[in-house]
Order: C-alpha cells, then sequence, then structure tokens
C-alpha cells in the first residue's frame, strides 16, 4: 500500500531511520530521518510520487537544529515528515528550493528565526525580518533550556533502520523509538 | 509656521469648523483594526454622516491619519515618512491598543514592534480596544472634532445601565 | 527618540551608490541586481488601498507588463511563534484570533485542536456542533469580505457595501456566542468557550435562507457582468503542477482541479456527519477561483442547515476542563483544518513544561503568496493586481 511503497522509496533515497507515528496523537502517517546531504534527492523523488512540500519548521536541541519538512499528497493523502538534523556549529543544509520553488521563503524564514544557511537558495535574504535587525536569531534557546531529543522520544514504532555503516553515527543519542 | 492671511478668530473659527466637519483620513490599514476601520465606513456604522468619507488612499490629499493596527519595527520608516508627506493642519488617531502601546503583542524580549504609534509621530487622539467597535472609532473621530473646533457637535449617547 | 535605525527622508536621496542608480532601500538593491537597464522598479505598498494588508510588492515592468516580481514580507511581523514559546498555551490562544482576523475561527480550532491532540481530549457533542457552526459562519463572512474587497480591486466600488452588510448579521450572530466582532477566541481546550442559547440558533436559521436570495442577487450583479468576466477569464492560470510545487492550497488548489479538502480527507471533528459537496473548479483562472469561492459560500449554508437541526444538549466543555495553567504533555504534534484560504495547521512541539517548545504556525497564504511571482510573470499590471486578489491573501497570517 502507499506505506510501503513511500517506505521502499525512503530507502532507496537513503533514509537513517523511518518510524510510523500514532496518526491520531502525532498527525503523522511517517517519519523519515535524512542526512542533510541527500534531502534534495528525497524531495525530488516525492514530488515525482505527486507530495507537496506543506511546511518546514525548524527548532533547536541539544543535538543541534532539527529541520522538518511535512509533505503531503494532493490525491492520496499521506502525511509525511522527514527530520533532518543539522549541526549547530556548521549550521548549513542543502536548499530545495531546486526541486520545490515554495521552498525558498520557508527557508528564509528559517534562516531569519535560526541563523540556520541554505546552500543553494536562489534569494537568500531575510524574509520577514529587518534586513538591519541588531539582534541574534530569534528562536534560538538559552542553553539550559534546550531539551534534548532523545527525551522527547516521539517518533514511534520503527520501521527501518539504516545498517550503522551507511548510517555512519551511532552515537547521536536516540531513544529506541517504541511507543512509551 | 507662518500666521494665514486673514487671522481673525471667527473665520479661523469658521474654517475650523469646516475642517472637522470634513475630514479626509488616509486608508493606513495595517492590522486587524483596517477591518473595523473599514466596517465603520461601510453601510451599517456610516462614518460619511459625520463628514470622514473621503478615504484617500495617498497621503498627500488626507489630512487624518488612522492608523489602525501593529507598527512594526520594518513598517516604522513608512509611517514616519507618509507623516511627513501629509500636509498641515493633520490629525492622527491611534486606534487600537497596537497603535496605543503594542498592545497583546508586547512581551518580555519581543523585537519586532514599535511599542505605541506616539514613539514615531504625535498622536492626538487614542481609541482603545481589540478591535474597537465602530462605534467606539467614531467616538474617536468625534474627539478629534472636539479637539480643532472646541467642542463636541454629535449627542452623547446614554449609559446602558450593566 | 526612538532607538532602531530609520530612515529620515531627507538621507533617503543621499543613499545612492553610486551615479547613475537611484535611490532605494535594501529590498530594492536586491531586486535591481538582475534588472535589466530601462525598465521601471515599481514599489506596490506596503501603504495602498487595499485590503489585504502590509504587502510590499516589488515589480519591474516592461511598459506595462510585469517581467518580474517580488513580494517584501515582514511588515506586519508580530512574533507569534516567538509568543508561542514564551506565553502559556492558555495565554497563546487569544493570539489566534490576530493571525488570521478574517478566519479566526478556523487558527482557535488548529491551536486547540492541536493541544487537544496531543492531550487526548475529546470534546463533547454539543461542544463539535458549535465549533462546525461557528466555523462555517467565519468560512462565509471570510469570503463575503474576500468577494467584495476583490471586486473593489478591480474598481467595483458597491458590492463592498453590500458584503460588509451581510458580514455585520454574521458578526451580529457570532457575537452572541464569542463576545467580539472580530477576532474571535471561542475555542477552549476540550469544548468550546460560552453555550449558545435559542436565539442563536434562531438568528442562523433566519440568515441561511437570507443568504441564498442574496447570492441569487450577487450572480446577477457581479458574476454575470461582461467587463468583470472580461477581467477575470483567462487571466492568471494556476495548474496543479504549480500548486503542487509550491504547497498552494485552499480554493487556488480546488480552482486547479484537485479535491483537496480537509474537511474529507482527514476529516476532523463531526464534518464526515454532514452532506456537503467540495466545489472543485471549472477552470484554473482567476475567475475559477473566484466561482469556486461563491461555490464555496453556499455549501456552507448547507452544512449550517444541516447542524443547526441536530444539536444536541449537553455541556461545551470537558468535564475536566484544563485550567489557566495548563501543561502540555510532551510530545508533538501536527494538526490542520481546512480554513477558507487553505490548509492552516499548527505544530507543536512541547517539552512538558509551563510553555510549549515550539509552536510553527502553517499559514496558507505564506504558501500561496509564494507562487504569485511565478504567476505573474509576462502579464499586465492591472491583471497582476488581479491574480493578487484572488489569491485572498491576509498579510498578518503570511507575516506571523
Amino acid at each position: 500500500m502507499t506505506e510501503a511503497r513511500i517506505t521502499e522509496v525512503l530507502k532507496k533515497a537513503g533514509a537513517l531511520r523511518i518510524t510510523r507515528p500514532d496518526w491520531k496523537k502525532n498527525g503523522l502517517r511517517l517519519s523519515a530521518e535524512i542526512a542533510p546531504e541527500k534531502i534534495q534527492e528525497v524531495c525530488s523523488l516525492l514530488l515525482k510520487e505527486g507530495y507537496t512540500l506543506l511546511d518546514l519548521s525548524a527548532a533547536e536541541f541539544q543535538e543541534g537544529f532539527l529541520a522538518t519538512y511535512h509533505l503531503d499528497n494532493f490525491q492520496d493523502p499521506f502525511r509525511l515528515a522527514l527530520r533532518v538534523l543539522i549541526d549547530r556549529e556548521k549550521a548549513e543544509i542543502p536548499s530545495v528550493a531546486s526541486v520545490y520553488q515554495g521552498a525558498e521563503w520557508h527557508e528564509r524564514e528559517s534562516a531569519d528565526f535560526f541563523g540556520l544557511k541554505f546552500s543553494g537558495n536562489p534569494n537568500p535574504v531575510p524574509l520577514l525580518l529587518p534586513h538591519d535587525l541588531p539582534l541574534p536569531p530569534p528562536l534560538l534557546k538559552k542553553p539550559e533550556a534546550l531539551a534534548s531529543l532523545s527525551a522527547l522520544n516521539f517518533l514511534g514504532d520503527e520501521l527501518y533502520s539504516a545498517p550503522p555503516e551507511k548510517a555512519g553515527d551511532e552515537d547521536r543519542g536516540k531513544g529506541d523509538g517504541k511507543d512509551a | 509656521m507662518l500666521p494665514p492671511l486673514i487671522n481673525l478668530k471667527p473665520v479661523n473659527w469658521f474654517f475650523d469648523v469646516n475642517r472637522a466637519m470634513s475630514l479626509w483620513p488616509v486608508t493606513f490599514g495595517l492590522a486587524c483594526c483596517a477591518i473595523e476601520m473599514m466596517a465603520v465606513s461601510m453601510a451599517r456604522f456610516d462614518i460619511a454622516r459625520f463628514g470622514a468619507e473621503v478615504f484617500r488612499p495617498s497621503v498627500r490629499q488626507a489630512d487624518l491619519m488612522m492608523v489602525t493596527g501593529t507598527v512594526s519595527k520594518k513598517m516604522a520608516p513608512a509611517v514616519v515618512r507618509l507623516y511627513e508627506q501629509m500636509p498641515a493642519p493633520k490629525f492622527v488617531l491611534a486606534c487600537g491598543n497596537c497603535a496605543i502601546s503594542g498592545g497583546p503583542f508586547q512581551f518580555e524580549g519581543q523585537y519586532g514592534i514599535v511599542e505605541g504609534v506616539d514613539k514615531l509621530i504625535p498622536v492626538d487622539v487614542y481609541v482603545p480596544g481589540c478591535p474597537p467597535r465602530p462605534e467606539a472609532i467614531l467616538e474617536g473621530v468625534f474627539a478629534i472634532q472636539e479637539k480643532i473646533t472646541g467642542f463636541r457637535w454629535w449627542p452623547k449617547p446614554e449609559e446602558i445601565p450593566s | 527618540m526612538p532607538s532602531f535605525n530609520f530612515v529620515n527622508p531627507v538621507d533617503f536621496l543621499n543613499m545612492a551608490d553610486s551615479p547613475g542608480t537611484y535611490a532605494g532601500d535594501f529590498y530594492t538593491l536586491n531586486f535591481e541586481k538582475n534588472a535589466t537597464p530601462g525598465n521601471v522598479i515599481l514599489n506596490l505598498g506596503p501603504q495602498h488601498p487595499s485590503t489585504h494588508g502590509v504587502l510590499r510588492v516589488l515589480v519591474e515592468l516592461y511598459g506595462e507588463y510585469v517581467l518580474r516580481s517580488e513580494p517584501v514580507l515582514g511588515y506586519l511581523h508580530r512574533m507569534q511563534e516567538k509568543m508561542g514559546e514564551v506565553k502559556t498555551p492558555y495565554q497563546f490562544l487569544p493570539n489566534m484570533g490576530r493571525v488570521d482576523y478574517l478566519n479566526p475561527i478556523s487558527w482557535n480550532w488548529a491551536f486547540a485542536g492541536a493541544v487537544e491532540r496531543l492531550a487526548g481530549l475529546e470534546p463533547p457533542e454539543r461542544a463539535e456542533y458549535l465549533r462546525v457552526i461557528s466555523s462555517e459562519l467565519n468560512r462565509i463572512s471570510s469570503h463575503l469580505l474576500w468577494w467584495g474587497a476583490f471586486v473593489m480591486d478591480l474598481g467595483g466600488v458597491t458590492p463592498i457595501l453590500y458584503a460588509f452588510e451581510e458580514r455585520e448579521k454574521i458578526n451580529d450572530i457570532l457575537q452572541i456566542v464569542t463576545g467580539s466582532r472580530l477576532t474571535y477566541n471561542y475555542f477552549r481546550f476540550g469544548g468550546v468557550g460560552a453555550d449558545a442559547d435559542s436565539r442563536f440558533f434562531q438568528l442562523v436559521e433566519e440568515f441561511i435562507p437570507y443568504m441564498r436570495e442574496r447570492l441569487k442577487m450577487y450572480t446577477g450583479l457581479v458574476t454575470d457582468n461582461v467587463i468583470f468576466r472580461r477581467r477575470l477569464e483567462g487571466i492568471g492560470p494556476m495548474d496543479e503542477d504549480l500548486c503542487r510545487r509550491y504547497g498552494a492550497t485552499g480554493p487556488i488548489l480546488r480552482a486547479a482541479g484537485v479535491m483537496c479538502d480537509a474537511r474529507r480527507l482527514s476529516p476532523y471533528g463531526i464534518y464526515d456527519r454532514f452532506d456537503y459537496d467540495i466545489p472543485v473548479g471549472p477552470s484554473n483562472d482567476c475567475f475559477g477561483r473566484y466561482l469556486v469561492r461563491l461555490e464555496e459560500i453556499r455549501e456552507s449554508l448547507r452544512i449550517l442547515e444541516q447542524a443547526v437541526k441536530s444539536v444536541p444538549e449537553g455541556p461545551v466543555i470537558v468535564a475536566k476542563a484544563p485550567k489557566p495553567t495548563y501543561k502540555l504533555p510532551a510530545g508533538e504534534t501536527y494538526f490542520a483544518v481546512e480554513g477558507a484560504r487553505g490548509q492552516v495547521a499548527c505544530h507543536i512541539i512541547s517539552d512538558g513544561g509551563k510553555t510549549p517548545y515550539r509552536v510553527k504556525l502553517r499559514a496558507p497564504g505564506f504558501s500561496n503568496l509564494s507562487l504569485f511571482a511565478e504567476a505573474a510573470k509576462g502579464v499586465i499590471l492591472a491583471d497582476a493586481i488581479a491574480i493578487l486578489g484572488s489569491l485572498d491573501l491576509v498579510i498578518p497570517e503570511v507575516d506571523r
């Protein structure tokens, strides 16, 4: 069915971890963790499958920035979340604006709020904030207020996990993904 | 400022009454209060009865600036520039809590709005509310007329016993 | 004196970099980088006599033709997402009325529904019916204001007076339960804020046939008007592929022929109990979008008719209603509702603390406006204004 097909697509494209959240509670059918280099390829495959990018929301955690791409299909609704964990120091991720042109604005907004850099964005000027605002990015938190991704444990039943030699970093500090 | 050519008190008062009875507001709707400003110019709460009918899009042809809505820091230079483009005599009505003091968007750590338009331009009348009812905006216009001419022209509505 | 940098108009003229370029602020200079010399760069806004709010659009004009355009946002950025992290969920609920002031019930529902999903609260039946009734009334009033303002943008100044009179009737009805005319803060976590009495339902029942009569008049006055049709037919086609690449939802997508409505595809509340159609447009130009919205008013009236007949008695909020010091349980949720402009969604991440960890508001106007640059390529300026009007924008939700 849709879940099996999309899981195959994501596995082939190099997803690191695919889980099935609780639809009633989380509002998502599938949640996949992607490495930053692969996000463009995954998005172009999903565009071919008929998915649209609804939203790009970023949040700051102890482990780094988590960018969540929410996608959905018009004809066959199946809401996905692609999660990309970005290193805090480098704070850089390839832009998907070449695939989904609407992402250009979402990325500019996340860059405004968190100081992330989306390499390849066609127009990386501030979108919502004044260009000369003398403040750091507004939604960054104080270090003592940061939560840990593993403590949140919102990812649901695990469907697939890439083998460690492909994933490359076992020591990411994630929970085991079972429903709490 | 130069004195007028004919500086007689009755003549000045006559011109003041004319100015008050035909204020030309500028369509300066920024946020939610703009819808109440539109509602006050529509059929039910007609502001045309009191003279302020002709809403001009260009500030150079207007004399009442109703700042309706939140003024963000990005918009602030535009507000000041528009105020300076208006020819004197000009009046400003700060409509809504956001224009008076930042309103519901004033919180610890706010970075984006100007807390009250009176930090940028001089305000004549403040109309509180979030958003103020169209009747309240009408009372604000009456207060501007009172400021110009010296007394209130329209009957005060009775207080409704609570 | 203000403590931020603002440009004194006299200094403005001295801002030009070099002889041969003219003065412009940061965004104009950024836009000019790819401009062909000899073309006019025009600034539409941020103050303009249109109703969507403070939107600034930079256009590069060759004569009357728009070659390139770029909307500049942020003139009404009110830090809603930061307030979501600073205020408790209960304190943040009134903000939802101000994000999109024409359709606040949908934003109320998105946030309250997201919190209810996370916490596992189920509103009682009567509350669900009141939610549907207020939501559909709000959809009608939002479409009415769009209709009046759109025709006013095109030059017809009369219909907005009719639209506002209808809106006043809806405001009278919703004022009874919500207490406000414009920025409703009606929903609570687990139900709604106040109960409705028999006068409320009687007014709704009287409103439905009245609105149907008025819609017939609107058809004759505007829809069948030859000038109106010539201005809109064939202008600004937005097909499904464009909508998919930009994430556009709502009447824009439905006019392109895609039956995509959150009420039907991922039902929330009790929408699956009612018998209604989702209008899918005949054509994907401005006129198709116009027809879709008018049809949606008719369908909303159908839903209202059915809902008012079968409202059960009972409480309007869950038994152990969350108190104002309510703390969200830890977790993450994404809840989408169908607003008047498209899919309105709230993405909440909570770590169990007093305030949510991250609240992301997904505004339909944000994605809808991003396709303006591509949709308005090569049209004349008047048609670009018509396209902008047919997108049905409300800038506070774009800027949040």
